[in-house]
């Protein structure tokens, strides 16, 4: 078999051209709700413990946790059975899972520091306050997070 | 070992649809449809022809009560697939061109 050095070319750009097209239309590696959904549950819980006394607590919590393990089930079945596209580990930028973790320490260090100025400001809910902070923050980032990974394996398949 | 170009690989719909599974542990049948632009039979014939050279698997299933097909490359068809684009990328450097790809300027 023998072709020109200018087909081969051709060739190699549709390679990269597919490859870029299907990870940026691929869906997110994480996806974003998840997130937001985990700090809506701990927002809640420390308002259900904070603010809610008595059974209203119990109640509140037991709300929470159904719908936290409804989340979990979703996420669940939605990486594992319903994913059209899982990027294959030779594309998969190990900075953008590296990125990922950041954010996630990230968003619990920015609740922990939240919660102690508001504690030191004498706030009513400081838990409750700086949880609020952190869920607004991650309700504002969580979208750009996913979509700037699927940007760093786009770059990695261009490389390879 | 040199590279060499595969012959089932090497038609155009092939190289774009073993291009996409390369990127990925499995596809489902309506995404490498969408994104190739392919008509169902057209990605049926092609995936059907790399079944049966041994580049690719095909798993049926059900998301709810849907029916689904997906797509993953074989370890064969994997070999094969990187073997072919460093054939190709051989090519392009023997003859002096750039590898790198066009970007926009500005």
């Amino acid at each position: 078999m023998h072709i020109t050095p200018d087909e081969a070319a051709k060739a190699l750009g549709e390679v990269r051209r597919v490859q870029r097209t299907a990870l940026r239309a691929a869906p997110p590696m994480f996806p974003a709700w998840y997130a937001v959904a985990v700090w809506g549950f701990v927002l809640g819980a420390q308002a259900a413990t904070e603010v809610l006394t008595g059974p209203a607590t119990w109640v509140a919590m037991a709300v929470l946790a159904i719908g936290l393990a409804a989340a979990v089930i979703v996420f669940l079945w939605q990486m594992y059975r319903a994913w059209p596209l899982r990027p294959h580990r030779s594309v998969v930028d190990p900075w953008a899972w590296a990125g990922f973790a950041a954010w996630v320490a990230g968003t619990t260090i920015v609740q922990f520091l939240a919660t102690l100025a508001l504690r030191t400001a004498e706030f009513a809910h400081p838990r409750t306050g700086g949880t609020l902070v952190t869920f607004v923050l991650v309700l504002l980032t969580a979208r750009a997070v996913p979509r700037w990974m699927a940007t760093r394996n786009v770059r990695r398949a261009e490389t390879r | 070992m040199r590279p060499e170009l595969d012959p089932v690989i090497h038609a155009p719909t092939r190289l774009r649809i073993v291009a996409l599974l390369a990127a990925s542990d499995e596809v489902e049948f309506a995404f490498v449809r969408d994104t190739l632009e392919l008509s169902d039979s057209a990605l049926s014939k092609q995936a059907a022809a790399l079944e049966a050279a041994g580049y690719v698997r095909i798993r049926k299933g059900h998301v709810g009560k849907r029916p689904r097909t997906w797509f993953s490359l074989t370890r064969e068809g994997r070999a094969a697939y990187e073997s072919h684009v460093a054939a190709l990328q051989a090519i392009v450097a023997g003859s002096g061109h750039s590898l790198l790809p066009a970007r926009p300027a500005g």
